[in-house]
């Protein structure tokens, strides 16, 4: 399946230099997890703690284990925040 | 020796009084907040001679504390017709502090056409009538007090908006590079105005720093506190890195970023006013992506930023303002939002209702959307100079509103609606309605526990949980805005116990007491129910505690959400 992983403020690093440093597209086979996706660039899960799936909230205790979909927009953030 | 200093301009006096009973161990909001509720009848004209205007640093402002120096200033608001407490950075608040001033109540109103300034120093306080700076900006301003005096002393001060009495004036705080924050909202620019004072100075030569009762215990606790802010990922890392403009992108990503005057939660250019791109366009250009707004702030979210030719255009340039003008009114170009945040901080005007004003001010079709270049030119040619229009623009988005016969105007008593949509973040949406402050996403900042993962998480889309969340929040804000705190402690102090804890150590051993964390949440309530009694008494009702009809009947995309919260349900707010 393909999927869009969209990585955001630090994160931007672990993007390939092709990517254009905003996200990538990435072949990940059926029934992989949010942390799959991550490895495929090499974030550590641990940067993650921000983590949506087509603009709706991963709770942290379900990043682990969240499979993705075909298409599916898989966002990630370090900490970050302000106001 | 703590007092309370008291200008008369009715008949042009000064007093230094001691602090009464009743306000002794009160700073920054509390303090504000117990003084207009005393002595300022609910009823009266914003801009009349009832209405007092009061300046107030912090519990901890002038300590040795971490992130301790803001200053508040309060007073019935000409926008909200309610209290208004609003605090900033700058140098002013410790310089007061340090001098012992607990209040400056500045009351009454001039019985001639004469502008006046203020001096504060050790021992001495002038009143004086002002003619060379009238129609200053507060740049030029800033340098002119700085040189008068010359020292970097403190300086509060109103720029043209403010002299000229508009809604959306706000009153600006000098920094420790002479650059300008803001206690930015509810217009109390304008009660400076009316009052005719362009500026106060500040001069703490000759005074000691604040020293604590106990020295041992605050040195202590204040290591311990600001340890959390370090190790806290967002005050040690993320908001250093990139200031708060780094909520463009999640606010988006959640689809919460109010676009094209609140008609939609994303917006297509984005990444093109993104805190990661404004980080690379500061450090192309050789600005500062980390600053202190005043001294002993150990955060840094603020920055310079400088424009294409490495000058100096902007600091302290916020989320809010680059949201307000950047999504909400479709300009896509950081440059022209820069240049427009430079003339806002020297006119002296609210970033934030200037900005919504003019999405309002867009769809009613008095300029474009998308038209940076038409911004800056109707700040600085109609609202800096006052003409009829720049006079109806300076009203603020509620004005404008009234007067184009627009329906969809997001302000919640007559005060604009901040970064954050309240269909698909519902948590400050109960913050926007309920806030003794009008809609201030800063009284209960329920972002971080929708949005950011601090504290928790409550669902943004749910309704579930989130009056309870925006209550806890708007009491536990309403006790640090007293202490002299910047808000950003917040981060740590959800996730960190120790922060809190130690927060309360250092207050403790400041003043020789023993609060407390009840005790803190008791203040933080009582603050809250002081402000709403005022309101009360001054005519706002329960239908005020409401959002505007539009957010109930339309849709907001990609999630397609509305404003579902019953009356009973936001009422209960209050159930405390």
């Amino acid at each position: 399946m393909k999927i869009k992983l969209k990585l955001y403020a630090t994160l931007r690093d672990y993007l390939p230099a092709e990517s254009g440093g905003k996200e990538a597209m990435l072949e990940l086979p059926d029934a992989a997890t949010i942390p799959d996706a991550l490895a495929a660039l090499a974030v550590p899960v641990g940067l993650a703690h921000i983590v949506m799936i087509n603009c709706r909230h991963v709770l942290r205790a379900d990043v682990a284990g969240r499979r993705l979909m075909d298409g599916d927009q898989l966002a990630v953030f370090p900490a970050i925040g302000g106001g | 020796m703590d007092k309370i200093v008291r200008i008369n301009l009715s008949d042009l006096s000064s007093k230094i009084e001691p602090v009464p009973a009743a306000w002794v161990g009160l700073g920054g909001r509390a303090l504000t907040s117990a003084v207009v509720a005393s002595e300022v009848p609910p009823a009266c004209h914003a801009l009349g001679a009832n209405n007092k205007l009061v300046f107030a640093p912090g519990l901890l402002t002038g300590t040795a504390a971490a992130n301790s120096g803001r200053i508040s200033a309060g007073a019935k608001s000409p926008l909200t017709g309610g209290i208004k407490e609003s605090n900033a950075g700058g140098t002013a608040g410790r310089m007061l502090a340090k001098l012992g001033i607990r209040a400056l109540i500045v009351e009454g109103m001039p019985p001639e056409d004469k502008w006046y300034s203020v001096h504060l120093a050790k021992d001495a306080v002038t009143l004086q009538e002002e003619q060379e700076l009238l129609g200053q900006g507060n740049y030029a301003l800033v340098q002119a007090v700085q040189a008068r005096y010359g020292k970097p002393v403190g300086v509060i001060s109103i720029g043209p908006v403010g002299e000229m009495k508009m809604l959306t004036a706000n009153i600006s705080v000098a920094d420790p590079e002479s650059h300008i924050r803001s206690l930015g909202r509810g217009g109390l620019g304008a009660v400076m105005g009316a009052k005719k004072i362009k500026f106060i100075s500040i001069d703490d030569t000759g005074t000691p720093p604040v020293m604590p009762k106990d020295a041992a215990k605050f040195k202590e606790a204040a290591r311990i506190f600001a340890k959390t802010l370090l190790d806290h990922p967002v005050s040690g890392q993320g908001l250093p890195t990139y200031g708060t403009n780094v909520l463009v992108n999640i606010l988006n990503e959640a689809g919460g970023l109010p676009t094209r005057n609140f008609t939609s939660g994303q917006y297509a250019d984005h990444d093109k006013i993104s805190g990661e791109t404004m980080h690379d366009t500061i450090v192309a250009r050789g600005g500062q992506p980390t600053h202190a707004c005043h001294p002993g702030c150990q955060i840094q979210c603020s920055q310079v930023y400088n424009d294409k030719d490495g000058k100096y255009l902007t600091s302290g340039f916020e989320y809010e303002t680059i949201w307000g003008m950047g999504a909400d009114c479709c300009i896509n170009d950081l440059d022209d939002i820069a240049m427009a945040d430079r003339i806002m901080d020297d006119i002296g005007c609210d970033s934030i209702e200037t900005a919504v004003m003019f999405g309002v001010a867009m769809e009613a079709g008095v300029l474009p959307f998308g038209d940076g270049k038409g911004v800056v030119r109707m700040l600085k040619d109609e609202i800096g100079r006052g003409t009829t229009l720049g006079r109806i623009l300076g009203g603020g988005a509620a004005q404008v509103g009234r007067v184009y016969g627009i329906t969809r105007v997001p302000v919640v008593k007559n005060q604009g609606i901040p970064a954050y949509d309240p269909r698909a973040v519902k948590g400050i949406g109960v913050t926007y309605a309920m806030s003794t402050m009008g809609a201030d996403h800063t009284s209960g900042y329920a972002v971080a526990t929708n949005i950011l993962g601090v504290g928790g998480h409550v669902d943004p889309l749910s309704k579930v949980g989130q009056v309870e969340l925006a209550r806890n929040l708007n009491i536990a804000t309403a006790a640090i805005d007293s202490t002299g705190m910047c808000l950003f402690i917040a981060f740590p102090a959800l996730d960190i116990p120790e922060c809190l804890s130690s927060l309360i150590d250092m207050i403790n051993a400041c003043f020789g007491i023993n609060l407390s964390g009840d005790d803190v949440t008791a203040l933080g309530k009582s603050v809250l129910k002081t402000e709403h009694a005022f309101n009360v008494a001054a005519g706002l009702t329960k239908e005020h505690d409401r959002l505007p009809e539009f957010f109930s009947k339309e849709a907001l995309p990609p999630h397609n959400v509305l404003w579902d919260f019953t009356p009973d349900e936001l009422d209960s707010y209050w159930n405390f």
